[in-house]
């Protein structure tokens, strides 16, 4: 499990939410791993999370450009990496759950984001910071972008 | 350590080899998983049976085109999920080993492998009959194309 803590954040509000989201979605899956037998849950628990973090890294990857941060590229393909990991674990998992260890996975994704978000996102936010009208203007936007959201999803809830 | 099950010939000489070294292929893939599964070696004898099923389906869907087997649509999908299952898989396998359960692999390629062997590789049998001549003419090409031997 993941827990918020004041090192991971970067200053940047539309930042900080997304991750904080990030982690309970990624609680959610390791909690499911755990414990959930229901292969559809999981299933849509995964959907999910690859559904929200394609939207985040785009807006990550939205502000990098307007500050024109010189490492984007190298953080581009960490994410592309990342997505490609997840796209492959919901192609197996689909050609059969059991050939998943689902709790290695969910340790391995908690472990991925927990460092990319303490180090590799630290790296952009000097930039940020110099460029912060314009990244404030941009994230308004960003904010309104229908794939922003809060609200944990119902059929995500673990009970 | 598993056993080629004669049932399981479908009488075309060039697709039967095939099926004989995916048997050899995925014994050595066991092998590897009893003896405690360096992830080195799994991760080798993986990419070896992958490869050479890559090269098998599109051997048997050659011979389906040649024979016009209508069931070749189906087939192919059949073929394609378990490629892209396993591009998966070596993917996954590759970042981290932990996260595939091998012996679950293990069982799921022996199932897999004789139920599609015995079920919808036994459906192009007839079809392939017909035209026995023209099969055993491509197959020679087929065969000489073979990269892999064990």
């Amino acid at each position: 499990m993941i827990s918020w803590n004041e090192t991971l954040s970067t200053g940047i509000d539309v930042i900080d939410d997304d991750h904080k989201f990030l982690i309970s979605l990624i609680n959610q899956f390791a909690e499911l791993a755990e414990h959930c037998e229901d292969l559809a849950q999981i299933s849509i628990a995964v959907g999910a999370l690859n559904e929200y973090v394609l939207n985040h890294f785009r807006r990550e990857e939205i502000l990098m450009m307007v500050c024109t941060y010189s490492e984007r590229r190298q953080h581009q393909r960490e994410h592309k990496a990342f997505t490609d990991i997840v796209d492959s674990l919901q192609q197996l998992y689909r050609l059969r759950p059991r050939l998943v260890n689902l709790r290695e996975v969910a340790i391995f994704l908690s472990d991925w984001l927990n460092s990319h978000i303490a180090v590799s996102d630290q790296g952009y936010v000097a930039q940020m910071r110099a460029h912060k009208s314009l990244v404030d203007t941009v994230s308004t936007n960003l904010r309104d972008d229908v794939n922003f959201r809060f609200d944990e999803p119902d059929h995500l809830r673990v009970s | 350590m598993i056993y080629w099950d004669p049932k399981l010939e479908t009488g075309i000489a060039v697709i039967d080899e095939d099926h004989k070294t995916l048997f050899g292929l995925l014994n050595a893939l066991l092998r590897i998983i009893d003896d405690g599964e360096k992830a080195d070696d799994a991760a080798l004898a993986i990419a070896a049976l992958n490869d050479y099923a890559t090269g098998h389906f599109k051997r048997e869907e050659a011979l389906m085109l040649l024979c016009g087997y209508p069931g070749q649509d189906r087939h192919e999908r059949d073929h394609n999920a378990f490629r892209q299952g396993m591009k998966s898989l070596q993917h996954l396998f590759s970042i981290n080993a932990g996260m595939v359960n091998l012996r679950g692999v293990s069982d799921f390629l022996l199932n897999w492998l004789q139920q599609h062997i015995a079920v919808s590789d036994r459906a192009y049998v007839p079809k392939m009959q017909e035209s026995s001549a023209l099969i055993a003419k491509a197959s020679e090409n087929l065969i000489s194309c073979t990269s892999f031997d064990l």
